[in-house]
Order: structure tokens, then sequence, then C-alpha cells
């Protein structure tokens, strides 16, 4: 036998209803159709006058007809997991998503070319990506949980840089995103650029500055097979002159456009020259790249053009800077 | 419906105190009555300001007409009733923006919102009109609880949402519906401009 559920019924009555059947005939046929039993009289008058006052409707509330701030405030509450889920589901949940006040503690990306991999770490949440046949697999992992907690993984299909770029770019989009620890880790012997220039690629496509409050790179002064790093500001956010200023009291005797630092227990030096749009790390092991080198003085030369501008008063805070470093720094 | 047969929001007698305690009555939209005890009506800020207006005694409360809630049906009301009740005297939870709360699910909740999706949309609804602060932070939890575990098809489905094509094709088609000569313009004037004039008019 058929069972005619409550919200059935009141489809039928709301169909009469539009109808313009009376209550009395939209009760008749309704009996007819389906036993006295299964609705009164009273029922069908009772949801025609809430019709009538417009209480009623068909539509089945869903989650996206629910004002802003309550989409907001569910959101909020997504665990990682479940947010890089939701954002995969239609463009408002990731337009809100990608757009609510966020904080994370730590970010931390690992780079490892020995394994092929790329692991994410953030809120106690791991993501691995490793090479594999057929593309990248790709798991899923709460280290700080209890062994054996919840450990997913699956293959996804594409290139692994790429895939592990393109989701943490789906970290980093969002404008009000809050990081207090950001690290960049490799295995000794290899460094972000080139070999994982995806990821050096991807983060001048962010179109807002990135807010975090504490930058760890992997300990520069320990890796003596450094080649050099350059890092790009496309949007002229780096504190230049900052960064300058900090770095005046290691310049190098040498070359003073170049701040300089020993390696511990070395004379290996890693060199650092700050651009007007450009940060360039030279290790020990630095080949020259003429196109590089080309390409990063064709765009700003404006670290020295800072010193003619400024030369006596330079000159002058060298000399300071000799007798007595801590006033420079006071001055700063 | 008669007072009588008003279903009456389930209060643990032995938990109230020996003083005299101040009840309201309300009514949803399909007119079912409660009594809510005036310590649990505090957890709404919207009710709460109501009866303040109000200024009923307890006579009045019998005498007049049960205050009328006419976007929330009884069902949805009931629940939220309850809820109120439960969480009586409780803290209200403030949001300053200061400090990032984490909402739990208590046992209690789990079970309330323990209903079809559609019941708990409404029971959303319902918190956000009443101003119901921490009955909205755990139903929304609630909601997004329901994420874990699954694909962004399977999701779509619980939340009953569109995928990115589907968007777009209702976009589109509200669009057109809207202004059905836009597009004709639209093409029109990608023809002006294949002829190589400048201007539309």
């Amino acid at each position: 036998m058929d069972v005619y559920k409550e919200n059935i019924l009141d489809g039928m009555i709301y169909t009469f209803h539009f109808q313009r059947f009376p209550v009395a005939a939209a009760h008749l046929m309704l009996t007819q159709m389906i036993g006295s039993e299964a609705c009164t009289l009273l029922y069908v008058q009772g949801l025609y006058k809430i019709i009538e006052d417009k209480k009623f409707s068909l539509t089945k509330p869903h989650l996206l007809n629910m004002p802003d701030h309550i989409l907001e405030n569910v959101v909020k509450e997504l665990d990682e997991e479940s947010r890089t889920i939701v954002r995969k589901t239609c463009k408002k949940l990731r337009a809100l998503a990608d757009n609510h006040p966020r904080r994370l503690e730590s970010l931390y990306v690992h780079f490892n070319d020995t394994q092929n991999s790329v692991s994410l770490h953030f809120n106690g949440l791991a993501v691995h990506y490793r090479e594999k046949e057929g593309g990248c697999l790709v798991e899923f992992s709460h280290p700080f949980s209890a062994p054996n907690s919840m450990q997913k993984s699956k293959v996804i299909e594409g290139e692994m840089k790429q895939l592990a770029t393109q989701d943490l770019k789906t970290i980093l989009i969002n404008p009000k995103l809050e990081i207090e620890f950001f690290g960049l880790y490799t295995k000794i012997g290899s460094g972000f650029y080139p070999e994982f220039k995806e990821l050096v690629k991807m983060l001048p496509t962010l179109d807002h500055k990135l807010h975090i409050e504490h930058f760890l790179w992997q300990k520069l002064l320990e890796n003596k097979n450094l080649d050099q790093i350059i890092m790009h500001d496309n949007y002229g956010y780096n504190p230049v002159k900052k960064l300058r200023d900090i770095l005046r009291p290691f310049r190098s005797h040498s070359d003073p456009s170049w701040a300089e630092f020993n390696y511990p227990n070395s004379d290996k030096k890693l060199m650092i020259r700050v651009y007007e749009d450009n940060i360039w790390f030279k290790g020990p092991r630095f080949r020259r790249d003429e196109e590089i080198e080309k390409m990063v003085d064709d765009e700003d030369d404006s670290w020295l053009d800072s010193e003619d501008e400024s030369e006596e008063e330079v000159t002058d805070e060298e000399e300071t800077d000799v007798e007595d470093p801590a006033t420079d720094e006071d001055e700063d | 419906m008669s007072v009588e047969n008003a279903p009456v929001v389930d209060v643990d007698e032995a938990a109230i105190p020996v003083e005299k305690k101040m009840y309201y009555r309300f009514e949803s939209n399909d007119k079912k009555e409660f009594r809510v005890s005036e310590l649990a009506i505090q957890q709404s800020e919207t009710l709460n300001r109501l009866v303040e207006a109000m200024g009923y005694t307890s006579e009045d409360v019998e005498n007049k007409p049960a205050i009328a809630i006419e976007n929330i049906d009884g069902k949805t009301l009931k629940l939220v009733f309850q809820w109120c009740e439960h969480h009586k005297g409780e803290a209200i939870p403030v949001d300053d923006g200061s400090v990032p709360k984490i909402v739990e699910i208590p046992e209690f909740d789990a079970k309330l919102m323990d209903i079809d999706n559609g019941l708990l949309f409404k029971l959303i609804w319902a918190a956000d009109y009443l101003n119901i602060v921490q009955l909205l932070n755990v139903s929304c939890k609630k909601v997004a609880n329901m994420a874990q575990g699954k694909t962004p098809a399977q999701l779509r489905r619980v939340y009953l949402l569109p995928s990115d094509e589907e968007d777009e094709a209702a976009k589109r088609a509200a669009q057109e519906a809207q202004d059905p000569r836009a597009r004709e313009v639209e093409e029109e004037f990608e023809e002006r401009k294949r002829q190589g004039g400048n201007s539309f008019f």
C-alpha cells in the first residue's frame, strides 16, 4: 500500500488551491484518492488558510537561501579538511570560504626533491603529495592526534608540485588570512628555486598582501650548498627601506651594495641584496647566470641609487657603525 | 487551539525553584501555543526585549492573547523553546572579535538537532530571527560538521547546492528571463561592431 507522506499531501492540497478548487471539493478529491483517514476537512481548511496567508511554500529550505551572515557562521566552523571540500561545491560557498577572517598559527611547506614529495602542514593537518605512477598520491593525516587517527589517501591525476601549489593557493588566496608562522623547508642540498618553481610562480599571482607575522626560511646559514634565491615582489609590498636599514650594518667591504653573513665555523658567506622588487640571496655555491643577472639588474638598480642620493649621510653612518653599532640601531 | 491542548515545552518540575515563576505564552504561525519560562526567554534577545517592552503581569499572560511569532512554525518553535528551557540561566556568548571561540555541541543539543536537514535549516532561521546566539552557533556547527568525510558531490546533495555549471546555467537563464531583449541587443551590437561602426547609436 502506498504511504502518503505529509509533505506529499501538502503538495496536493497546494495544487488544488492553485487550481482554485473550493476546500470541500479538494477534500472530497483527496478522500477519493487516498482515503478519508489520511486527511480531514479541518486539515485542508487549515492549510488553505496558511497558503492564503503566504506562510506556506513547497520550496524546501536549503543552505544557500540562508542570509550571508549565517553562511559565514557555517563556513567559520568548518575544519581545515572540510573547508577544502566545501570550497569545491559551489561558487557562493567558495567565495565565502575564501574570504572569511581566518588565522593559522602555522603553515609549513616541506619540499623534498629526493623523494619527490611536498607536504603542507597547518592547523594540525598534514597533506602529503607524492609522485606516483598515473598521478599524485595525496594523503591527509592528523599527526598530532591519536596514532592511527583518520588518515585518508587518494591518487589524483596531475603533476605533484602543481597539485600541491594549487592547494596551497586555495589557502593563501584568502585576503583575510593571518599566518603567525609561515615556513618553507627543503632537504639540505636543494632550494625552493628552481626546484620548486611552481611555488615561486604562484606567489605573485595572489592579488593581495600576505599577512605573515614570522617568516621561517630553511636555516639559510646551514645550507652550504645554496646557489641562489631570488624573492620577487611584483606589488611593492616588501618593506624595502626597513630591510635595507636592517642590512646596512652587514654591508660587504668588497661590494657595499651587498650585505654579507658568515656561515658558522666556516669562511663561506651568504650575500643578500635588496632591490625595489627583489631580494637576492647568493649562497656559497652561487653560479653566475647572465640571464638572471641581467633580469634583476634591468628591473631595478635603486639600491645603488638610494646610496647615491644619501652618499654623505651613509658615509657618516658607516663611520658610526664601526664605532658604535648600537647607536645606529637606536636611530633606525 | 486552546491553551489546555497546547504542546507545552517539557520542563523538569523538580529542577524549578520554589519561588513563583513567570511564564509567557507564544503562538507559532500554525497556531501552536507554547508556555515558556521567563528565564528561558532570556536566551533570545528578540523575545526578551519584546516581553520587557510589553511589561506583562502574570494575569496579563493568562488573559491576553498569546504573543504571535508569525514566521516560525510549531515544529521549529518547539525545538527552539526546548533548547531555551534546557539552557536557561546560561551566559550568552558575546562575540567581541577578540578570541576565536571554539563551539562544542553538548549532548542535549546533539540529540535535539538529530533531525532532517529541512528542519535543521528552519531551526537556524529561527535562531537567527529570535537572536539566540548560542543556538545559532551550535546549529551552524552542526551544518559545518555535516561536511566531514564527504566528497564535493555528496556534499552538494546534502546541502542541496548547485554545481558551478548549474550555477552558471541558472544565472544565464535568469538573465535571459529577466530581459529577453538583452541578448538581441547584444547580438545587434556585436554585428555593428563587426561592420566597423564605432558607435552603437
